[in-house]
């Protein structure tokens, strides 16, 4: 029987009991599939644009390789205002994901080679990496449109039909 | 017009490895729950700009329980970068995230009112990332020139 946070006579919430619903539920909010160079993990994480954030974990000859294929940096090129960012601020916003996160930007890639039993962590870091870079939306001065309403931004779907993967 | 070719035996190699062994058994592992004031702490693997790990509470709520940050998150950061505060750009960015992610503000605590049980864990990653966004603002909004 699945253990709740609580019941549903509202007991109050308990540790193991909201542990083991965590743990149940958790692996289900991640999803898998084959793409042509690994494997593409959906993650429950998501784009200011409430796409939901895709890493990859691919293989090459140095080993396991956790990225984003370059979408999180080509959806924030696809935003008009990144383009009046000065190129030292962005720089060093794209220094502190290596600080705080250990991901490398490799040719407009995030990049985290995790060890076998890490790979997990570093589905999450990469996640998180990716959300960051979105996240420079909310510092971009939006563009308006007739009424004075910010327009809507670029869907990453835009990002994913130029790229194959 | 160029086609796909079909996938390697490594792709399938490592589909297999990411499937079977490594992340539905490791991803649980990365969330900690622990007794904290009137109900519960969840440790989630998010980390905070401050290198701190990102924590939401859940507390009986009637009906149900509730997620919060108990306003720690818009507390700290209007501490820590108080610049923010005479930004026209942070209010809207604060209500961008919030709306985006449908949580609510109240009172400056950050919040998921009544979450479905069945819900939960999608529940804590959506207010973790929440808590996330926001208090990258910081660093995000820059000061304004003079």
């Amino acid at each position: 029987m699945d253990q709740h946070p609580t019941d549903m006579n509202n007991q109050e919430p308990t540790v193991p009991a909201a542990q083991a619903t965590l743990e149940q539920q958790l692996p289900a909010l991640f999803k898998y599939h084959p793409s042509q160079h690994g494997v593409c993990i959906t993650t429950p994480l998501k784009y200011a644009d409430g796409s939901q954030v895709d890493v990859w974990l691919v293989k090459d000859q140095f080993g396991l390789k956790l990225t984003d294929h370059g979408f999180a940096l080509r959806w924030l090129e696809l935003q008009e205002a990144w383009h009046h960012t000065r190129a030292s601020k962005r720089q060093q916003l794209f220094q502190d994901l290596d600080f705080c996160l250990g991901i490398l930007l490799q040719k407009g890639q995030l990049e985290l080679r995790p060890q076998p039993e890490g790979i997990a962590a570093g589905v999450m870091q990469v996640a998180q990496g990716i959300m960051y870079v979105s996240s420079l939306y909310y510092s971009l001065e939006k563009k308006k449109d007739g009424n004075g309403q910010p327009v809507p931004s670029p869907s990453i779907t835009a990002v994913y039909d130029r790229i194959e993967t | 017009m160029t086609t796909k070719p079909p996938l390697s035996a490594w792709a399938k190699e490592v589909a297999q490895f990411a499937a079977q062994a490594s992340l539905r058994n490791q991803l649980p592992k990365l969330f900690h729950c622990a007794p904290a004031r009137n109900g519960i702490s969840i440790t989630t693997p998010l980390i905070a700009d401050d290198g701190t790990l990102i924590q939401v509470f859940m507390e009986p709520s009637d009906p149900g329980v509730r997620l919060t940050d108990y306003g720690e998150t818009l507390g700290q950061l209007e501490l820590r970068h108080p610049h923010l505060a005479s930004n026209p750009n942070y209010p809207a960015a604060v209500a961008e995230i919030i709306k985006g992610l449908s949580l609510e503000n109240n009172d400056g605590c950050i919040e998921l009112a009544s979450p479905d049980p069945e819900e939960l864990a999608g529940d804590v990653i959506r207010l973790a990332q929440g808590i996330l966004q926001l208090s990258s603002l910081g660093q995000l909004i820059p000061h304004q020139r003079e």
